[in-house]
């Protein structure tokens, strides 16, 4: 493929709040961009600010939240635009799916209404078709029995089933980027793998792109073919998934990967750990973010903030990152 | 060898407005002095009801539990005070599970004032201090509130108030769920070394096969209430002998590889209400027959020390080859 345009291109985002000893950063200069069709991971822990990203991308900002830099959705700027433009864009072109799918649904709203008022605030359409595009679209998210379905209201689906209602009512109106935020975490593993295979089908019979915020690398790499890894606010590697995962750069991205027991390796008489905690956002040191829970910091990690730097295959933000001379 | 605690038969049964719920059928456990035994399961498969059982938090409809031996529904209430300091929980929100008014050393020091009331208060915080370092936190973190520390800090205070009384069984209820990811590590290394060291006994309940199989010698697969799979905890994940095993395993994403292992079963468990008759499995099962709805599967033997309880377990259907959800795993 020739070099196409970005679908999305989010350009020094930077997601701020007020706080009581001035502004807390929750994300701080990020650059990423997406093609259409394409899949990228966002990975990283609480407080890493990639639900703020993953808001931003949509237009979306958390209460108070300042938003500064540039996010362009096939060219258009989205950070300060019209209330009214963003909420064209999304539902019509960006769809949303939120982490908890009982929270992320109103309670006193059957699913058909739910499903259709998503449609028919972005076209006029008589309520019959309407109809019918919710039955298809339930079906399209392996929802058994539709027609019930539609005359039901959330308490009474499954958590499993209200994450595909969701799912369903974010692709509505055929949007051509899904952004999902920890779609599985509240759901037992079995249900999550259910839905993982549903968002890989799907996105090989719609085409769409696809951003998946996750704290899981195994989640991310199953599905995506690249990965971002946040820290502190800011990405300190990103790459195609293989090589991120198989090789990761960033002494991060290998301490998280190392942490995390998994049943294809063989067992370990000991988890390799990540020394303390990650930091509280709004504390702001002047190096890295990672350097005073990482094994290879040198003086000028904690002096300088390491940029991030386009490689052979991705980019990493470490004055030493690992695969270079001595790692 | 005499177990630490024990369930006979046990059965929680609770009634949710005017129905019948059953929490746990039939269950039927022992650990003994510094072994581990994982729970996994579903959301309401009954883990946390068993933790509670297990604690005599809740009443067993039926079946007993028994602490170093003594049946829990005779003892009386002193000697079952003397023995509670044997059991201890760890629960899965760390943050909550401590009092926000109490800084750390007095949340530490509490099971102290119960259990060894005549302790005088220098040996006491000698006592808190020990069992901070023990648990890798600065004695000086004695003096901070909860809400000063971090989630992971906050689990080790936990563990450290649950250890305090040198107890023999340390019951930890998802302890690594609300955790973040690069945390999780320490606390299942330092919920090991408690183990090794101090020779505690662990009951692990998670959902997560890969922390139990890092932490546990043998599992216990709880489905709707009901033990469909238990044994060496390396036997289950390499040969599972019941298809919910099967189905659990597989759902695990795996590190880079996608598409997953083909399809799984689509069907989520059905309710605790109105479970199916037979196998409570039998619905999301593709080895499903007639005969599997006619009578409650009893556990098995299938290999050493491998119970299953499953009509179809000796056949392999929840073997790779078996041809259960996916082709093999390595």
């Amino acid at each position: 493929m020739a070099a196409e345009a970005p679908l999305i291109e989010l350009r020094g985002l930077a997601v701020r709040f007020p706080a009581a000893a001035g502004t807390v950063t929750a994300v701080a200069g990020v650059d990423l961009e997406l093609a259409p069709g394409a899949s990228l991971g966002i990975v990283g822990e609480s407080g890493s600010g990639k639900t703020q990203l993953a808001l931003a991308m949509a237009g979306l900002t958390a209460p108070g939240a300042l938003l500064g830099g540039s996010v362009r959705y096939r060219g258009e700027e989205l950070v300060g635009a019209a209330p009214g433009r963003l909420r064209q864009l999304r539902g019509a072109r960006i769809g949303f799916v939120f982490q908890d799918p009982q929270a992320a649904l109103a309670p006193h709203l059957t699913v058909g209404t739910q499903l259709t008022e998503a449609l028919r605030a972005h076209e006029r359409l008589p309520r019959a078709v309407a109809r019918a595009r919710s039955l298809e679209m339930l079906a399209r998210v392996q929802v058994p029995d539709p027609a019930m379905r539609l005359a039901q209201y959330p308490h009474q689906l499954s958590g499993g089933l209200r994450q595909r209602v969701l799912i369903a009512i974010a692709l509505m109106a055929g949007p051509e980027l899904v952004i999902a935020d920890e779609p599985t975490t509240a759901l037992d593993v079995t249900v999550e793998a259910g839905i993982l295979a549903l968002f890989a089908s799907l996105r090989e019979a719609l085409g769409m792109a696809l951003v998946l915020i996750s704290h899981d690398l195994a989640v991310v790499g199953g599905l995506c073919e690249s990965i971002a890894v946040m820290y502190a606010g800011r990405v300190v590697e990103s790459g195609a998934t293989r090589a991120v995962l198989t090789a990761p750069r960033h002494p991060y991205t290998h301490a998280l990967a190392a942490a995390v027991p998994r049943l294809e390796a063989p067992p370990a008489a000991r988890l390799v750990t990540i020394p303390g905690a990650p930091p509280e956002p709004g504390s702001r040191a002047p190096g890295c973010a990672f350097a005073p829970r990482c094994p290879r910091a040198v003086a000028r990690c904690t002096a300088e903030r390491p940029e991030l730097v386009p490689l052979a295959t991705g980019a990493v933000a470490c004055h030493l990152p690992l695969g270079t001379g001595g790692g | 060898m005499s177990a630490v605690i024990e369930a006979r038969g046990l059965a929680v049964r609770y009634q949710v407005r005017g129905r019948d719920f059953r929490a746990l059928e039939a269950i039927t456990l022992s650990i003994g002095a510094g072994e581990a035994l994982g729970v996994v399961g579903e959301s309401g498969a009954g883990k946390s009801t068993l933790a509670r059982a297990l604690l005599g938090l809740v009443a067993p409809g039926s079946g007993q539990v028994l602490w170093l031996g003594q049946d829990l529904a005779t003892l009386a209430p002193e000697a079952r005070r003397r023995l509670r300091r044997h059991v201890s929980v760890v629960f899965q929100d760390p943050v909550a599970s401590l009092d926000p008014r109490f800084t750390v050393a007095a949340s530490v020091a509490e099971p102290l004032g119960v259990h060894s009331p005549t302790l005088g208060p220098a040996a006491r915080a000698r006592a808190v201090e020990a069992m901070l370092e023990r648990v890798g936190l600065a004695a000086t973190l004695g003096r901070r509130y909860p809400h000063e520390l971090s989630g992971g800090q906050c689990q080790r205070v936990a563990i450290a108030r649950a250890m305090i009384t040198r107890p023999q069984l340390l019951i930890c209820d998802e302890p690594l769920s609300a955790l973040d990811v690069s945390v999780q590590a320490q606390i299942v290394n330092l919920l090991d070394e408690l183990r090794r060291e101090e020779g505690t006994a662990l009951l692990v309940i998670s959902h997560n096969l890969a922390v139990l199989r890092q932490l546990c010698s043998r599992l216990l697969v709880l489905y709707l209430g009901r033990v469909m799979e238990e044994g060496p905890c390396a036997t289950l994940l390499a040969r599972p002998g019941h298809p919910y095993t099967r189905l659990l395993l597989d759902s695990v994403p795996v590190f880079g590889a996608w598409p997953r292992r083909a399809a799984l079963t689509a069907e989520e468990p059905a309710s605790p209400f109105a479970p199916p008759s037979g196998c409570v499995f039998r619905n999301r099962c593709r080895h499903a027959e007639d005969a599997c709805a006619a009578e409650v599967p009893s556990l098995e033997a299938l290999a050493a020390g491998q119970r299953v309880a499953c009509r179809r377990a000796a056949e392999g259907v929840a073997s790779p080859a078996g041809g259960a959800v996916s082709p093999a795993r390595r």
